[in-house]
């Protein structure tokens, strides 16, 4: 029977926490990723809503295994509306963190001049260290950043003085003023009354006749004008997330980072000032007979592609642009980018606070990331590298991060896979395993606003526990204290990943990691 | 100063020298013990190679968990991976040396590489900045480093070594090679003594990589998981403490997950396991050496363990000796720089290429391999001031290839194809050359027009040309989409199909004799109009299809030949075609009763008419065939009926299954039959397009059956209207057999069944049909060959190329 779920450990839960399909439809918030159970041991994962649409429709094909060539449609509906700034802040966060991490990847391979060029774990462990927060900026590099930092002077330069081209239209001339007809004017001529041209020109002695007139509503315009919306939208976006995680939030007064003297990030000030300049050029009138375009502009004409000062504007377009996109992909798979976060967690703290201490490593592996996320997933399936060993007085423990089915092939035990774990910690020491599967998953927004992070850590704890299952589920917080809650041998944890130390997010998983190995 | 590197890449490790030119011994680098292969990545679509053993590989625990037992996978350098492997290696940031960008770099490569490895090596290093790459012999190499060793280091006057054979015994190059070469002294350069290559390594040493894992296992013995440490993470330990010398070594060791450390022992005693190893190769020499030879021997597991194992050799030759661990880097990096400043080198032999000619059946050697040659030029076939070699193009052609083959190259032939830019309105020759450079890769092969007026045939890119390139690879033509590689198999078990061109093509007298008939009224004979290009229009084999017919066209059937099964869409000739058949099928009834074939007025048999059209017969004749086979029909007296199959259909896939249904169908016709199995020998002899699969097969296997048991009889005792359909029974089974084609096969029973019927049984001892005379030399066929051995040879998939070239040739007609 085709069951639907919440939280990923769920699969594994009494089918008490199962929701069964209505078929009229189940509404659901599944940006926190929800799960379909076809019954023949395949968990999937449903995309949550867009975040460019209101409310809509998400429907999955199920099957009924009971039922001989029986499928039926599962439709979710959702609302934009239920989700809160939080969620969304976290959210842009996610993909940004994994849009700047690609990048990295990809920006060495294209200086190193070689496809095969590959950066170390250790390097990306550290280049991801100090983009999550460093002591100068606790705001991350962003491509907002990069706009604000190199686009002004080309717009600016393109508001002083815009492409215009002359436009023919027909008006109303004065007789003496004519200089030009055409064939349309010449038929408005004969179609009016009279016999002479003076008596066609009547009492107010007009014509209509070719006139050319300057205009700046042109395509590139267009575009330029559609981009400082864009990327006003998404300074402010910027600065209202990076002023909810500044560290002096209550001792800011005047909300504005522009002006706010003591104001810790030059990031933001920067942004918040490209903010003010958008403004400030629609303001300007020099697009006020620019028509805004409908839809996204994606195929350039010759100015946008040659003319020095559009070029700039066209290639930042084009960034923001596939930026959006794919915000509203990974919006989509919240949960499964989130569960790609926590495997990045993972890799550093394997890197930087466990390998010092090992007694033998056994592989490298170097950092692989996509270009492009799938379905919200950046990482390919298994990034984490083989083992390391640690010996304690003698006895040696191998200590393992894998994915699902590498745990099960190593420990012999399939019913791995009937957890539904995003992956594995496994200890093998003497002849036996100790296993913890570790989930990723966030907060539903209805059960956000009614239990804060505490509670549901708790609550969800009790929930894994009260399954005979031993492993750590982790989500994503704001919470400035830790959020740790054990239930028996089940953990939840809450990570703040823009917290002003971050180095607590790391002594958190550490802790969790040394309490598996002993 | 320019610098010159020999590379050595044994599987073990990883050795180079680097030399200035100032006249030194050399920088010396690596070793790099355990060089890795480099699979592909799954989700990336691109070669990641990694230097060294501990990288991690996807799908390494696949590997190690399946099947619940814990092993270790071995990474050999594998072929097709070398080019990326050394690409990444001269890019990366460390362990590659020092190099000038213009020096010259020599990689050693085994005895056994065939052309496609040693491509792959030039081209992994043709993508990085050293533009100078050579390769070179391992035991040549070695040969080479030993000599300069023994006269720098030893001071021995190395004249001593003239008029000797000298073995070189590579037991690190993937697979224990024995080559014999000698040194002599330069043909132009008199005092200079350099080594020729004589003889390079056969198969018969060693076909695989197993010698070296029985050594390691051999000295493991008291290790249970001496897999783990062979090609593991920690194999280059493992090799560097062997070839150290060390008692053993610190190794880690994993048991259901956990890693133990482990203290690995080695004796210094030779394991008798590893002299039961070497046994079987010391076999197999026996025949080789003598007590007056040199033998040298590379590989660490003799470095190791010296004496013990050079005394086993000593017992067939006087002149043993262990080389040095560098000598194959050593003589490389001599060898760069000798060849980069015009020094004698050393001696080859040219790779054995042939290509196939298709008149004589037979294998032209293009290159002597006994011809001894020196790196460093070109070599061409045909030799400069010799004749051209020439191939004649028949017209009509779209396309033409050629069969080319090297002895060491894992495949028995290769099919080089290239497509012309349109087909061919006249004959053509073409002329074929080839070019080998000894020390580099494959050869090239050139194709180029005769005739200066001729318009150009070849495409290359957007352009026509008169010549062109074609590369023994395939990856290497892959910038011309016209060009193919395909790979052949010695015996493969099937002819291929050969659709024919109608005589309408043959000449513009033709086409108006067809268009001049489509503009003749009702009751103008057709005979009359024949008859008035009679003249012109000689039915003789000189004017015959293109396909090379053999019978000629008579008045009783002038049109017989006229159209063929081939489209090359000229649109005047579609067009003609097209009303001639509209014509025929609205003067002429298609169904005719108690017509006898061969008797009454043939001209007015209208079934016949369309079947001779071929696949130009309207869409409405062939629906009816079709529909007529599915429903069973049995028009009494009506061959053209049972035939039509075979002319007209087989353009859609599932004719062949229509006809197949039918003939298992109707066992009970008689005379029929033989036409039926004509019909179905020549949809699949005619069309490409009708293919047999693993869905038609239990339905072939069927109608065969029936076949070798009831229909042989028939046809063979049939009296008047069967004789002649003796030999279409036999061309059926041939055609059957194309069912090889998709992977498939005859049941066992079924093909002992057809191996009875045709070695003894009805169908024996049936000779070559006169009709089908293939343009190939008489002699070349096998004295006393009939038909039937012929097909029997398919059958048993023992045909040779020269079979199947004939087998095109006669049923192209």
């Amino acid at each position: 029977m085709t069951k639907v779920f919440h939280y990923p450990w769920r699969a594994a839960v009494k089918p008490a926490h199962w929701r069964l399909p209505s078929p009229s439809g189940d509404v659901v918030s599944p940006e926190v990723g929800a799960f379909v159970d076809h019954g023949n041991g395949n968990f999937e994962e449903i995309p949550g809503p867009t975040i460019r649409e209101g409310t809509g429709q998400n429907r999955v094909l199920t099957k009924d295994s009971d039922q001989f060539f029986y499928s039926s449609e599962y439709s979710h509906q959702f609302q934009k509306e239920t989700t809160d700034s939080f969620v969304r802040r976290c959210h842009f966060a996610l993909t940004d963190a994994f849009i700047w991490l690609s990048g990295y990847l990809y920006r060495y391979r294209e200086d190193s001049g070689s496809p095969l060029a590959e950066r170390k774990l250790s390097d990306a462990c550290a280049a991801f260290r100090g983009y999550l927060g460093s002591q100068k900026d606790f705001a991350p590099e962003s491509l907002i950043v990069e706009i604000a930092r190199n686009a002004p002077g080309a717009v600016a330069s393109i508001v002083a003085g815009p492409r215009m081209v002359l436009t023919r239209e027909h008006t109303e001339v004065p007789l003496d003023k004519i200089q030009e007809m055409d064939v349309s004017s010449l038929v408005d001529l004969a179609r009016r009354p009279g016999r002479t041209v003076a008596m066609k020109a009547g009492p107010k002695q007009r014509l209509t006749a070719l006139t050319r007139r300057e205009t700046a509503d042109t395509i590139e315009n267009r575009v330029v004008l559609d981009f400082i919306f864009r990327s006003a939208r998404s300074a402010r976006q910027y600065v209202d997330e990076m002023c909810a995680r500044c560290p002096r939030r209550e001792a800011c007064l005047l909300h504005d980072p522009v002006v706010e003297k003591d104001c810790p990030s030059e990031r933001v000030k920067l942004v918040a000032g490209y903010s003010r300049h958008c403004a400030a050029w629609i303001r300007s009138g020099a697009f006020a007979e620019v028509t805004r375009l409908k839809e996204p502009r994606t195929r350039p004409n010759y100015v946008l592609q040659q003319n020095i000062r559009y070029v700039k504007v066209w290639k930042y377009y084009l960034k923001l642009l596939r930026l959006e996109d794919v915000e509203e992909d990974v919006w989509r798979w919240r949960r499964a980018a989130w569960s790609d976060m926590a495997k990045m967690l993972f890799m550093m703290v394997w890197e930087e606070r466990l390998k010092p201490h090992a007694k033998l490593q056994t592989s490298r592996r170097p950092f692989m990331i996509r270009s492009a996320n799938r379905n919200g997933r950046w990482f390919v399936p298994t990034p984490f590298e083989d083992s390391l060993v640690f010996d304690e007085r003698g006895r040696y423990k191998t200590l393992y991060i894998l994915s699902a089915d590498d745990a099960a092939g190593l420990t012999g035990k399939k019913d791995l896979l009937a957890k539904n774990a995003d992956f594995f910690i496994v200890v093998a020491a003497d002849g036996e395993f100790t296993i913890r599967p570790v989930w990723a998953f966030c907060e539903d927004a209805k059960t956000q606003s009614d239990l804060d992070a505490n509670s549901l850590a708790r609550e969800a704890s009790a929930e894994i526990n009260a399954a005979g299952m031993r492993g750590l589920a982790l989500f994503p917080s704001d919470e400035k204290e830790p959020i740790v809650k054990w239930t028996g041998e089940a953990c939840v944890e809450g990570l703040n990943l823009f917290s002003a130390d971050t180095n607590s997010v790391f002594d958190q998983l550490e802790n969790y990691l040394k309490g598996v190995l002993s | 100063m320019s610098t010159y590197i020999g590379l050595d890449m044994a599987p073990s490790a990883m050795r180079w020298i680097v030399r200035d030119g100032a006249g030194g011994g050399g920088e010396a680098g690596g070793p790099i013990y355990g060089i890795r292969g480099c699979p592909k990545h799954p989700d990336y679509d691109s070669a990641v190679s990694w230097s060294d053993a501990m990288a991690f590989r996807q799908g390494e625990f696949e590997a190690k968990f399946g099947s619940g037992i814990e092993k270790t996978v071995r990474y050999e350098l594998p072929e097709g991976h070398a080019a990326e492997w050394l690409r990444s290696f001269f890019q990366s940031a460390e362990g590659h040396p020092a190099v000038d960008v213009n020096g010259t770099i020599a990689v050693a490569v085994p005895d056994h590489a065939s052309p496609e490895d040693r491509d792959d090596v030039l081209a992994g290093l043709s993508a990085t900045k050293y533009a100078n790459v050579s390769l070179i012999w391992r035991p040549v190499a070695a040969l080479l480093g030993w000599m300069d060793y023994q006269k720098n280091k030893q001071g021995v006057d190395l004249s001593i070594l003239l008029n000797r054979r000298i073995f070189v015994l590579d037991l690190d190059a993937g697979r224990p090679e024995l080559t014999e070469l000698a040194c002599v002294r330069h043909r132009k350069n008199r005092d200079w003594i350099v080594p020729s290559r004589r003889r390079p390594s056969s198969d018969t040493l060693s076909t695989d990589g197993t010698f070296a894992r029985e050594c390691y296992q051999a000295m493991l013995a008291d290790v249970p998981e001496w897999e783990q440490l062979v090609g593991g993470q920690f194999y280059a330990d493992l090799q560097h403490a062997i070839e150290a010398g060390d008692n053993g070594f610190e190794a880690w060791v994993r048991r259901r997950g956990a890693w133990q450390p482990k203290r690995v022992k080695f004796s210094h005693a030779l394991p008798n396991d590893i002299l039961d190893t070497i046994k079987p190769i010391l076999a197999r020499m026996r025949e080789d050496l003598n007590n007056a030879d040199i033998l040298l021997i590379n590989g660490w597991v003799v470095r190791r363990y010296g004496e013990q194992i050079l005394a086993q050799f000593k017992t067939k030759c006087g002149n043993v000796a262990s080389i040095s661990a560098d000598s194959v880097a050593r003589g490389a990096a001599l060898f760069a720089e000798r060849l980069a400043k015009g020094l004698p080198t050393y001696y080859d032999r040219l790779p054995e290429y042939s290509f196939w000619d298709g008149f004589k059946s037979d294998w032209v050697l293009m290159f002597n391999g006994e011809q001894e040659v020196e790196p460093g030029r070109e070599y061409r076939y045909p030799e400069a001031g010799s004749r051209p070699c020439k191939l004649k193009i028949e017209k009509y052609a779209d396309n033409v290839s050629f069969y080319v083959r090297e002895p060491t190259s894992k495949e028995y032939a290769r099919r080089i194809k290239t497509v012309f830019a349109e087909f061919l309105r006249s004959d053509l020759e073409l002329s074929l050359s080839a070019v080998v450079v000894p020390e580099k890769g494959s050869a090239r092969f050139v194709l180029a027009m005769c005739d200066d007026k001729a318009p150009a045939i070849f495409v290359s890119g957007t352009a026509t040309v008169r010549e062109i390139v074609l590369r023994w690879r395939s990856d290497d033509n892959k910038a011309n989409k016209e060009v193919s590689v395909e790979y052949i198999e010695e015996h493969q078990g099937y002819v291929e199909p050969q659709p024919v061109l109608g005589r309408i093509y043959d000449s513009e007298d033709n086409l108006r004799m067809v268009e001049e008939y489509v503009k003749t009224p009702r009751g103008a004979a057709f005979y009359g109009l024949w008859a008035a290009y009679n003249a012109r229009f000689h039915p003789d084999a000189r004017n015959g299809i293109a396909d090379r017919v053999g019978y000629r066209a008579t008045p009783i059937e002038p049109t017989r030949g006229l159209f063929g099964t081939r489209y090359v869409f000229n649109v005047r000739v579609d067009k003609a075609t097209r009303a001639f058949a509209e014509k025929c099928a609205k003067e002429m009834p298609y169904v005719t009763p108690s017509l006898f074939a061969g008797t009454g007025s043939l001209l007015k048999d209208g079934m016949l008419q369309q079947n001779y059209c071929h696949c130009g017969a309207l869409e409405d004749y062939k629906n009816l065939i079709r529909a007529r086979l599915t429903n069973g029909d049995e028009p009494q007296y009506n061959f053209s009926f049972y035939n039509a199959a075979g002319y007209v259909l087989g353009e859609d896939p599932k004719d062949v299954e229509i006809l197949l249904n039918y003939i298992c169908a109707k066992i009970h016709l008689q005379a029929e039959r033989g036409k039926l199995w004509w019909s179905f020998f020549r949809m699949l002899c005619w069309h490409p397009e009708c293919k047999l699969t693993s869905a038609t097969k239990p339905l072939l296997e069927k109608a065969l059956s029936i076949l070798c048991s009831q229909d042989a009889n028939k046809v063979v005792n049939g009296g008047r209207w069967t004789f002649n359909d003796i030999k279409y029974l036999l061309l059926a089974i041939l055609y059957a057999l194309r069912i090889r084609e998709s992977g498939e096969d005859l049941s066992a029973p079924l093909k002992q069944h057809l191996i009875a019927l045709l070695s003894t049984g009805l169908l024996s001892n049936v000779p070559f049909p006169q009709t089908m005379v293939p343009k190939v030399n008489p002699a070349s066929r096998l004295p006393g060959d009939t038909l039937s051995k012929y097909v029997l040879r398919f059958v048993l998939r023992q045909d040779t190329l020269a079979d199947r070239e004939l087998g095109s040739a006669m049923g192209g007609v």
